[in-house]
């Protein structure tokens, strides 16, 4: 830049200011302005207004301004006539945090709606268009009622053709060349759900469409699995005894306390089942087991409820349907059909839990409402039933960790454990025996 | 002395024992009586005798292992006929008649088979 004394005129004619002269001799104008605009008061006042906008101008040789003005916007203009460059990336993090705490249950919201646009008259020039979004929503405390997390993505371009694409969850990518050019959209979307009730659907719409392009590239790809966590085979038992005993056996004191009945005499009445000859083998250890309880029953675990050991008092109940007559005569007769239903049920007292396990239990009974569940008991034991009496409620029986709970579980036990996750290739057994056993007399 | 029981009468294919019952065990008649007065007083019963059938309660503590045996047993045999020869040596053939069975948790018991003391009761009714 060269000043003189010499008046000189600008492009229109019009006089510049008096006592400044500008030769443009120089095809480049950069202008940095840096600019903190604040207002403060100390008074009182009804209304405060403060805007900042900025608007910074180079001239050329021919006049044709370029003006922008926004607040809390950024616009920057160079002078060449026909062409210009636009960059404009912004990023907005927006993030809520919200901690749970006692009595206070409501869920945490963060909606964040993000409109970027980029316009430009000539679209000779590139355009470079960035959106950056996050979009959180956490919801921190021991319990998550609800959190809701919504994601709305509108992203626009519009073209000298007019064409307008506005989708939500969609990503739409355009080559707005009037006459010719080429179309890649690639959209990959993974949907994945772990849960146990798979029900797992994903649609998914494609679509490129092209009035003047020559070629069009249409690239899908989808990813849709299902993944089970466990895949339990089911053991297929089946064994034939056939046997004939005789069996003597001598009472001892001490073979009262051990699991010890003793079949034999004779096999001639085949309509009853004998009781097992062995003791069910204990699949856990009562020092150390827990008092779990999953729900789905015979499924992938989708909710999980670890209790300690329950209170002595536990009560094991069989309960048969059977048919009681007395005759005439006064003689007893019972009946009952091997189809008939029995009911084995389970009741327990849980005592010494803290707040958040009582309140997880609590939880855990409303989610399983009705619904089969499948209980590990402290001794390892699996049993598979239905809470029958949800609505107990949980009792602080004094500060701390002075919670009760008491619950029945109506069901039936599995003799053995876990259906296998492994083919059991054992199947078929048939074992014949004939044998004479004389315990000492 | 033991308790055993043995079923199904008359198959015996199953023998069990166990302790004595414990204290407090009852042995009554399943008789009724009905009394009826008639208006000059008198008083008319009706029996029914029932051929002096007897219910008995047994109530048992036994180890963890054992009341699984007795579970296992009545599980088999709950409406079937059975063989008792008790604590005094008697011998009964009848049914279990109380339901459900309920099998109670009592507490430790850590030379037991089972480390654990169970208690259960028994109603028993002979058949004739």
């Amino acid at each position: 830049m060269a000043t003189d004394k010499t008046p000189v005129w600008g492009d229109e004619g019009f006089p510049l200011s008096p006592g400044f002269y500008t030769i443009i001799d120089t095809q480049v104008v950069e202008s940095v302005l840096a600019l903190t605009d604040e207002a403060r008061t100390i008074e009182r006042h009804e209304f405060v207004a403060h805007a900042l906008s900025l608007v910074s101008t180079s001239q050329a040789a021919r006049v044709k301004e370029w003006s922008a003005e926004n607040v809390l916007a950024l616009v920057q203009a160079a002078s060449p006539t026909t062409t210009a460059d636009i960059e404009h990336a912004m990023t907005v993090d927006s993030l809520v945090q919200a901690i749970n705490l006692v009595g206070d249950r409501q869920p945490v919201g963060n909606i964040l709606a993000l409109t970027q646009t980029v316009f430009s008259i000539s679209a000779s020039a590139p355009i470079e268009h960035v959106l950056g979004l996050t979009d959180e929503a956490i919801g921190v405390g021991p319990h998550k009622r609800t959190v809701n997390h919504w994601l709305a993505i509108s992203d626009h371009i519009s073209t000298p053709h007019r064409r307008f694409v506005e989708d939500i969850l969609a990503f739409v990518q355009f080559l707005p060349t009037p006459l010719t050019g080429n179309a890649s959209d690639t959209l990959v979307l993974t949907d994945e759900a772990s849960i146990t009730n798979l029900a797992h659907e994903l649609l998914l719409t494609h679509v490129a469409i092209g009035a003047k392009l020559y070629a069009i590239e249409h690239d899908l790809g989808i990813t849709d699995s299902i993944i089970l966590t466990s895949d339990w085979v089911r053991r297929i038992d089946e064994t034939l005894n056939i046997g004939h005993a005789l069996t003597w056996f001598r009472d001892n004191p001490c073979d009262r306390k051990n699991y010890t009945p003793f079949s034999g005499d004779n096999t001639v009445n085949t309509t009853f089942a004998e009781p097992p000859s062995s003791i069910p083998p204990a699949v856990g250890d009562a020092t150390t087991d827990r008092l779990v309880m999953y729900y789905p029953s015979h499924a992938a675990i989708a909710r999980q409820l670890t209790l300690r050991a329950p209170e002595f008092q536990d009560r094991d109940r069989s309960a048969y349907t059977r048919v009681t007559r007395e005759t005439r005569g006064g003689t007893l007769v019972v009946y009952s059909d091997p189809v008939w239903p029995s009911v084995r049920s389970l009741a327990v007292t849980v005592t010494g839990l803290d707040a958040t396990e009582a309140e997880a239990y609590l939880t855990f009974m409303y989610a399983t409402l009705g619904k089969e569940i499948e209980v590990r008991d402290w001794e390892g034991r699996l049993w598979a039933g239905v809470i029958t009496n949800p609505e107990n409620p949980i009792t602080q029986d004094g500060p701390g960790c002075k919670y009760t709970i008491a619950f029945e579980l109506e069901g039936k036990k599995f003799e053995t454990d876990n259906p296998t996750q492994e083919a059991d290739t054992s199947g078929f057994v048939l074992n014949l025996s004939d044998s004479a056993t004389v315990v000492k007399v | 002395m033991s308790f055993q029981m043995r079923g199904p009468f008359p198959y015996m294919s199953t023998t069990s024992t166990f302790p004595s019952p414990a204290f407090s065990d009852s042995e009554g008649l399943t008789v009724t009586v009905n009394r009826m007065r008639a208006i000059d007083g008198t008083l008319y019963t009706y029996v029914h005798s029932k051929s002096g059938r007897r219910k008995y309660i047994w109530q048992f503590e036994l180890a963890k292992d054992k009341a699984i045996e007795m579970r296992e047993f009545l599980d088999a045999y709950f409406s079937r006929l059975i063989q008792i020869t008790d604590h005094l040596d008697a011998v009964h053939v009848g049914y279990v008649t109380n339901n459900p069975f309920e099998f109670i948790g009592e507490g430790r018991a850590n030379d037991w088979p089972g480390n654990e003391s169970v208690s259960v009761t028994l109603e028993f009714e002979e058949k004739s």
